[in-house]
Formats: C-alpha cells, structure tokens, sequence
C-alpha cells in the first residue's frame, strides 16, 4: 500500500500543509539541528576619503528540538448494538525534531455506554487499518509528519446510551505536551452509514512518469457501507473535490453496475437514474461541472456496501504538497459523519536555476528579472548563463556580478551558495551577498517561494598588486544547492575588462620639463631637467607625485640607478624633513617633495644622470624621471704661504711653499713667477719628492709645464685636488749689510693651460716672502779663481779674488768662502754652507780640486753633494778664521 | 542533522579598497559579532546566557562591536546586520552606543520589487484582490536586515555598540 504520508521535508511546506487541515498555523520555524547563522558587515570613510568595507566574525547558534502536536478531530458517530464504530484521527508533529506520540483512548464515564477501543494504523489515512494489528503509540514522526489512526469501538448489544471518550496523543519526547480529541459514540438502533474515501495516483502522466505531478490521474474510490439495524434511505454522498484536483467527464462508475456503465454526469440528479443494481436499487449521480459530485443511492440494507469511483487530474495549480479531500454523507437528510480524509501527495520536485535571469518553473526564460550588472548586450547577445562584465577596473578594485536564483520546484525551499574560482587572478577573494549588494550571506538564501527569484551579487575583490593587463578573461563559477535534496545549478562569473594599474605619475615641478609622459626621459631620449653645480655642492631637484589610481596610496623614494660612490641622494619634504616614503596621498591628489643631489668634491667637470624613482608598495605600481646634474668646471689653483726669514750676508735661505690645484680639471701650464728682487737672487724649485730639501734632481720652475709627470706619466702639471711643494731659494749678496729687506712675492698665472683657462679665485694667487739681513760677529767673505782645465790649473792652483771672472762651459770655478770673528766673543757651531751656482756643478776633478777645510778635518767636518757644500767648524775663536775651497764645474 | 555544507566564503576580512601608510586598514575597524539568549530569571529580571543552543520561541540578542584601532576619526560607519532565516526581529530590541539613524529592510512596495530600507515604524503598501492598495504596518516577519548610520564619527581607539533582538521561529 503507498504510503502517501510525507517522508522529511523543509519547514516551510509545513505552513501549506497544516492550513489546509484546518488545524492552527505553524509559523515558519527552523528544525532542530537547524544552525542559525549571523554576519555583520560595517562599511566607514577613512581619513583618506576612501570607503572601506570590513565584515565581522560569523556565530552560529544551534536549534535545539521542541515538541509539538496536533491531532484531528472530533468524531461524533453511532454505533449499532453488537456493531463497531471506527473512529479516525490524524495526529500531526508540530515539533521542529523527530517525535512519537503515545495513544490512549479513554470513556469519560459521562454517559452508559461501554465499549472496547483499541487503535489500529492508518499510515496512508484511506480510511481503512493498516493491518490487524493494534498499536499503542505512532511510529517516529519527522517534523512536520502525519500519522493516521482508526480507533475501532465495539459495542456489545445489550449496550445503550453514549458516551465521550477522550484521545490523547502524548509527546514520548516531553511528556506535557498532549493533543486531545473528544469522540461521541452514542447508541442507535436506525441506519448507520459510513463511507470510506481512498485516492490513488497514476504517476505515468504529467511532465514526470515517475513523480506525482502535474496531469497524473487521481482514482477516487467512495466506499460506503450500512451497518446499523436500518436500511439507509436515499443515501447521499457528496464530495468537494479540492481546487487543484479537476474531475474527469464521464469517469464515475458504481460497484452494483459495473466498470461498463457510465454515470451520467448532465442529466438531472433528482429524477433521472443512472443506474439500478440487482436489488433495484438506484443510484442518482450528479456533477456540477465544477468541483462538486455527488450520488444518491435510493437505499443501502442493512449490511450491504457499495462503492463509487470516480477520476480527477491533478492541475497546475497545483504545487509539491498534499491534496486531501473529504467527502460528506447523510441518510434522508440527516447527516452522517463525514468520510476520512483521503489524501494525494504531490511529489517535492526541488529543482533550482542560477542564471543572468529568472527561469520560469517550466524551463523558459523570465527576462522581466535579469541581472543588473551583466554587461552583454542583451537581448542582442543572447542570454547565456553567464554573468559578464568588461568595465575596466583598477588593481584592488571589486568586481560586482549580480546572478538571478530561480526556485523552479513545485515547493518553498532554501539554497546555500558556492564559489569556485576558476582563473581570476591568484589572492582574489570572493564574498556573496544580497540583492542590496551589502548584506552578507551567510548559510541560505531564502526561503524562496515555487517559481519565485531572488538576486545575489558575488563580489570579486582583485589583489591590489595584482598585474595590470589590457585585455582579460577572469571566470569563476557560482553553484546554487538546494537545502532539501542537493539539487544544484551553475552559472559563471566572467570578467573582460582591463585591468589598469593604480597609476602614479613622477613629474618634475617645472612645467617646462614636468616629464609627464610614461618614458622616464624625453622623446630624444635626454633627460628631462638638467641642472648645473660646482663639485661638493647641493643641487636640488623640485619634484611632484600624482596618485592617479583609485584609492589613497603612498610611495617610496628612490634612485633607479645608484649615483656614483662619494655622491649623497637626500629625499626632503618641503618643510626640509627627511624621508624615504611620501606619506599617504589621497586618490587624485599630489605631493610635492625635493631630491637633493650632492656630488663630492673634486668631481670633475660631466654629466650624470638622476634617475628618480616612486613606487608604491601596495599596489606595486611606480614611475621614474631621469635628470641630469653637470658638473661645471672650477678653476682655481692657490699658493700659500707668506714667509718671512733672516738670512746673513753672502748667505743662502730656502722658503717652503704649497701650490693647490683647487680646479677640478688638471692645470697643465701657467706662470709660476718670482719677482720683487734686486740685489738678492732668487730661484722657484719644485720639491718633487716633498723632502723639503733641494735634491740634485730638482730643479728650478717657472711654469707649471715644468712639473715633469706631474700629472701623470707623461703629462706635465699639477693635477685636478693635487698639492705640490715649491722651494723658493735666496741667496744674499755677501756685501749686503745687515737690517737690509728685500720683499719677493712669488705667483701663479691667472691665465692658464695656454690661455684657455682662467682662474676665477684671485685672492691666492701670490705670497710674498721677506727676507732681512742680519748680521752676526762673523763675517764670510767669497772669493774665486778660475780653473780653466778643471784640475786646479795643472795644480797651480789660482789667485782668490772678489773679482769677477769670465768662465767659459766646461770650465770650472775655484772658491774660497772664508768667515772671521771679528767679535770679542766665541762663535759658535759655525756653519759655512754655499750651494754650486745656477748652471754649475760641485767638482772634485777626480780629486784634484777636491774640497779643503780650514781647520782640518777632524775638526771640521765637511758634507759635500753634487750642488751644495756644508762645512762646520765648531767654535771659532776671536781674530780666527774658518775656511771652505771647493771647485764647481760650469755645465757644458 | 540536515544543515547542509555552508558557502564557500573566502577567509574572514573581505577588504575591498588599498592600504595606507597607516595602520594595515584590514585591520583599521575591527568588527566582532557575538550573542547571547534571554532568559528570564524567577523574579522576572532577564539573564543574558552565553549558550550556543536555543529553542523555538527563545530571544537570541544578538550584539556587534566596531573598535576603530587607528588614531584618526572614522566617518560615515554604517553597520549592517541580516536577520537570519529561522528568526522574527523584535522592534524597539535595537539599541546603539552612538547616535545612528536605524533603519529596516523588507519588501515594502509590491509594485517594484526589491529590498528596501525604511527607518521605524515601517509600512507596507498591500494590493488587495480587488486591486485597491492600502498601508499596513510592516510585520516583524517582514524583516530580513537592519542598519545602523552612525551620526557621529568613531573616534580614533574608540568603540560603536549595535545590538537587537531576534525571536527563534
């Protein structure tokens, strides 16, 4: 036997199901287990002007199971003597768990009657017991669920008189909560009718041969049946059928007349019989042409029954849920209880579509409810099941897709809803929520009508540094599953925009040279501003940022090329702060900062390029410009410093001097002049090896093309920050008297590098020394002969003179240089020293004109170089003398 | 127990919008949604118990906490709630530590669907079958989110309390 009873179904069709029975309205409760979710989502203005959306933590709260239950309904019947009544109830679980329900049937004692009651299933409520068996309680019934019962009284025939009798259904789940119907039975001696109404279903018809749908035929069969101790005169039953059941024409047949004799539905119901059975009774059948038929039976003996079918098709109006019907009967007027409450369940059929519109319950398109961001040009572009958007979008940004779930089941249900990237970029997060586009879903949509549509949004969120590109294909698939029985439906998510890089732009402030374009140098490939500065000095470089993406960002500073070692790159606000980063800028606005570059000193004069970089960490976009610094050229060499000395008659001072090549270029020629002398002679020597004594090899300068290599290897000069040491030789006229001042002043050329040169700085150009005579208590006196052969004239030696001699190249010179004390005190630690005159060298002959010393050596003591002599005599005593010969050869 | 597998949500905060030099803004407004049951003690005074179970007909209050963690203001805070399937929303149960406008969503208007907001008390317009249109008050079970629009910024280090109350169906 079908059981038509519902198996597990949702809360909702609950609320369908119950009205109809007539029995108080359940509102739309979750079942026990049921998890009510909750989300909450905030959205705010920071202080950037940016709108930001920040959902909550999810909670979850658990339903736990009440119980509840319904029974109908009150039976008011009569009962033969020696006969049996049966007594139908339906109990209904109300409870949101799985629940039994204990039965008890007891008299109230408020009348005589006695009867025996005992319960008996009537799982698919046709009226008529399961089975033989008794039974003391439902089975588990699910939320929601029925269960039929029949209790059968028997009255012994001596009984007379009614009684009450009170059904109890008992939740097993808790134990206070009772349903209670009140049944009549009172004793009666005349006709007692009873009729049975059972409903079967083809399910071959319809859209589904194998669903109770829409089109199936539905059986209805009316057993009646007379078993008090009357016959039931001018039996009538009449049936209401149920506005989604239509009654099929001419399908009403009767048991007494056989499945070959039509009942006629048009003729007139109160004379015309349609039939006569063998015991000459008949049966008057009637339909109105809308939902009512009935029969009357002429009469039904004692004891005899009969049946009448009919056939009825279940409409479109009809949803998934149960079709009752009860029918009504009365014997000559006088109204019997009604029949049991015969029942069709119309199969759930969940079914759910996902698409850029409503879809109808039959397969067809709704396009009156159509996604409100799909940018196909529908209807052109037929609709396809996909959501598409080609709005460009900037990196981070959130993509909308607004998708249309359809309910196209024949019943209320809930969906969840499931996303799968299929390739959006890697770190794009996806979140659904409601038609309002804000709310978050969370658990299921709905509950949703049959045939109605609800919209949901899927927000795709890009990651902010994602890679811009200029074309796109971004899918990602939404599924929509139905909470009753998995039934699921997809559609897709594309996305073909652009994707553009939350641009920054680096300019320069000058207008002139902004550098706006995307190369970081100009069209010819020059950079954009090219400042000039002097080696070690600062040259700043006004710059402006432009956020030109979509929300607030900032951006470290940088060089894209490092600038070589000794330079310093500083990044300044315009309040002079230092930074690497520019701060927050808001979506559309600027910022203006300096780049200050400093090359080192000495630098020589070039270009180098500063290649200025922004980018932002975020969103991994940046900019660059590439300006110049040129180095200019400095000029500048420098003497130092004033000297000023004493020096004895006939005597010999040296003066140190620096010369600095301040230029940053090599300064390979310019005057290095002495003047200012007139009776003392002086000479420019260039210490090379900066030992502060004339070496043999150093030799006197007036020009700075005379510093051999001194640049470098076969370059001549002083090179770019180089400092040289000079050596300014005087000598003294031995007649000089003391407190006598000569004042040289030694310079350097203005106009250099063969006049293609100036030096800017003229406060360095000179020193000057001086020089003063004094005189001691000694007195040195010089004399000189000629040695024409340069072997101290064969050995003859020569007469000393003051004279002055003609000499000849390759001749050579005898000197005497004699000092007396001609004081009255010792002189002591006296030093005669001389140097070999310009254009000469000391000569030994091989050591014939070697040098002699008065006194002798070891008295004296006597250093002789190839230029200089240097005689030390100790202590001279008053009125003696000390004496020093040597011989120098004139250069050839 | 029949709850089927939930949505694939991507993990926790759904951050629409760029970062700043400032505190991570993911982390800028914290938002953290927690309940409580109502129960009523034997004196009739109500009990707020934190249990995760609850029963048709039981008062679920639900609570949302906004923390601004930065040092700056934030203005323009709308907080927003759905009221979930399995629960009716009790009116005049809101409440909101700062001045905020509250407002309801329902369907309201038949004649163009579509979720609306409407600030308390709410009606609907209803078309009755003989087509005339008149205004009912809006039901409870009508309902499906609520908001808040605070009036004043959040200051920095500050905190906005939301809180309603719904009824277990």
């Amino acid at each position: 036997m079908r059981y038509n009873a519902l198996s597990k179904r949702n809360c909702c069709s609950a609320l369908a199901f119950v009205s109809v029975l007539g029995t108080a309205v359940y509102a739309a409760g979750p079942e026990a287990g049921s998890v009510i979710g909750n989300q909450a989502v905030a959205t705010y203005t920071n202080s950037s002007g940016d709108q930001i959306t920040v959902t909550s933590n999810k909670v979850e709260t658990v339903v736990q199971q009440i119980a509840g239950v319904s029974m109908t309904s009150d039976n008011n019947e009569a009962i033969a003597p020696g006969g049996k009544a049966f007594l139908p109830h339906v109990v209904t679980n109300d409870g949101n768990g799985p629940d039994s329900f204990d039965l008890v049937a007891a008299e109230q004692g408020t009348g005589t009657l006695n009867t025996t009651l005992v319960f008996y299933p009537d799982a698919n409520l046709d009226g008529v017991a399961d089975s033989a068996t008794p039974i003391t309680s439902t089975p588990v019934l699910a939320p929601g669920e029925q269960f039929g019962f029949i209790i059968e009284a028997t009255a012994d025939s001596t009984q007379t008189g009614n009684d009450t009798i009170a059904v109890t259904a008992t939740s097993v789940l808790d134990g206070t909560i009772v349903a209670t119907n009140t049944d009549t039975l009172t004793i009666s001696t005349g006709a007692i009718v009873e009729v049975v109404k059972s409903m079967t279903v083809d399910a071959s018809g319809g859209a589904s041969s194998t669903l109770v749908d829409i089109g199936d035929e539905v059986t209805i069969t009316l057993t009646y049946s007379s078993t008090g101790l009357a016959a039931a005169d001018n039996y009538l039953v009449t049936d209401a059928l149920d506005g989604r059941l239509d009654y099929v024409p001419g399908s009403a047949r009767w048991s007494d007349s056989g499945p070959a004799t039509q009942l006629n539905d048009n003729n007139d119901p109160a004379i015309d019989p349609d039939a006569t059975n063998g015991g000459g009774k008949q049966i008057f059948w009637d339909w109105d042409d809308g939902q009512n038929v009935q029969f009357r039976v002429s009469d039904v003996p004692s004891g005899r029954s009969g049946k009448v079918t009919f056939r009825a098709v279940i409409n479109d109006t009809a949803d998934a849920g149960i079709i009752p019907n009860t029918a009504k009967q009365s014997v000559d007027g006088t109204a019997f209880p009604d029949s049991n409450t015969a029942t069709v369940a119309v199969d759930e059929k969940f079914t759910v579509e996902i698409d850029d519109t409503a879809i109808n319950p039959d397969g067809t398109r709704n396009t009156a409810v159509v996604s409100a961001t799909d940018t196909d040009n529908h209807p052109t572009v037929p609709y396809n099941d996909i959501v598409a958007d080609n709005v460009d979008v900037f990196q981070g940004a959130t993509i909308p897709f607004e998708f249309v779930i359809s309910n196209t089941s024949n019943q209320t249900d809930s969906y969840t809803l499931d996303v799968n990237n299929v390739d959006f970029p890697a770190g794009t997060t996806f979140r659904m929520v409601g038609a309002d586009g804000a709310t978050p879903i969370v658990g299921s949509v709905g509950p949703l009508a049959s045939g109605d549509s609800i919209k949901v949004t899927l927000l795709a969120t890009l990651p902010t540094d994602v890679p811009p590109v200029t074309t796109s294909e971004y899918t990602a698939t939404v599924r929509t599953i139905s909470d009753s029985n998995g039934a699921f439906d997809n559609s897709n998510a594309e996305f073909t925009g652009q994707v553009l890089p939350a641009a920054v732009d680096l300019e320069n402030q000058d207008p002139t040279a902004a550098g706006d374009l995307a190369n970081p140098r100009q069209p010819d490939n020059s950079p954009w501003l090219t400042y000039s500065t002097d080696p070690g000095a600062p040259v700043t470089f006004p710059m402006k940022v432009e956020n030109n993406g979509p929300t607030s960002d900032s951006y470290n500073l940088s060089l894209n090329t490092p600038l070589p070692l000794g330079w310093t790159v500083e990044f300044k606000l315009d309040d002079g702060t230092l930074v690497s980063n520019t701060g927050t800028i808001s979506a559309g606005a600027s910022k203006t900062f300096n780049v200050v570059v400093t090359p080192p000193e000495g630098t020589p004069p070039s270009n180098h390029d500063v290649d200025i970089k922004v980018a932002s960490s975020v969103s991994g976009q940046a900019d660059r410009i590439v300006n110049q610094v040129t180095i200019n050229e400095v000029i500048d060499i420098g003497i130092v410093a004033d000297q000023s000395t004493q020096a004895g008659p006939g005597g010999v001072v040296d003066m140190i001097h620096t010369v600095t090549n301040f230029s940053n270029i090599a300064i390979n020629e310019g005057d290095i002049l002495q003047s200012g002398l007139s009776n003392f002679s002086g000479a420019i020597y260039w210490d090379a090896n900066d030992n502060g004594v004339i070496d043999a090899t150093e030799g006197v300068i007036d020009n700075f093309n005379d510093l051999t290599d001194g640049v470098a290897p076969g370059s001549n000069g002083i090179a770019a920050g180089d400092s040289i040491s000079l050596i300014y030789r005087v000598q003294t006229p031995s007649t000089a008297t003391a407190g006598v001042t000569e004042v040289a002043t030694l310079s350097l050329g203005q106009t250099l590098n063969a006049n293609t040169k100036t030096d800017t700085n003229d406060t360095n150009q000179s020193v000057e020394d001086r020089i003063v005579i004094v005189s001691g208590d000694v007195t040195l006196q010089k004399f000189q002969y000629v040695d024409a052969t340069c072997n101290d004239n064969a050995g003859t030696g020569g007469t000393f003179t003051k004279v002055r001699q003609d000499v000849e190249p390759g001749q050579c010179i005898r000197y005497l240089i004699e000092a007396e004390n001609t004081g009255t005190a010792n002189a002591g630690n006296v030093r005669i020293r001389d140097v070999a005159p310009a254009y000469t060298v000391m000569h030994t002959c091989s050591g014939a004109c070697d040098y002699e010393v008065f006194p002798a050596e070891p008295s004296s003591s006597v250093t002789m170089t190839g230029t200089s002599i240097d005689s030390q005599h100790n202590t001279v005593v008053p009125g003696a003398f000390a004496r020093i010969e040597f011989t120098v050869k004139v250069n050839q | 127990m029949p709850f089927p597998h939930a949505s694939h949500l991507a993990a926790s905060v759904a951050l629409a919008l760029v970062a700043g030099t400032q505190a991570a803004s993911a982390d800028a407004l914290r938002s953290l949604f927690d309940y409580r049951i109502v129960e009523l003690n034997e004196d009739g005074t109500e009990a707020l118990v934190e249990r995760k179970k609850v029963r048709p007909g039981e008062t679920i209050e639900y609570s949302i906490v906004h923390s601004n963690s930065t040092e700056d203001a934030l203005t323009g805070l709308v907080v927003q709630a759905p009221v979930p399937e399995g629960v009716t929303i009790t009116f005049g149960s809101q409440s909101s530590s700062v001045d905020a406008r509250f407002e309801i969503q329902a369907e309201m208007e038949p004649e163009t669907p579509g979720l609306e907001w409407s600030v308390l008390p709410a009606f609907r317009k209803v078309i009755d079958e003989d087509g005339k249109e008149r205004l009912e008050p809006l039901p409870a079970e009508a309902v499906t989110a609520v908001r808040w629009s605070l009036g004043a910024a959040l200051p920095g280090g500050g905190d906005a309390v939301n809180t309603y109350r719904v009824v277990v169906n």
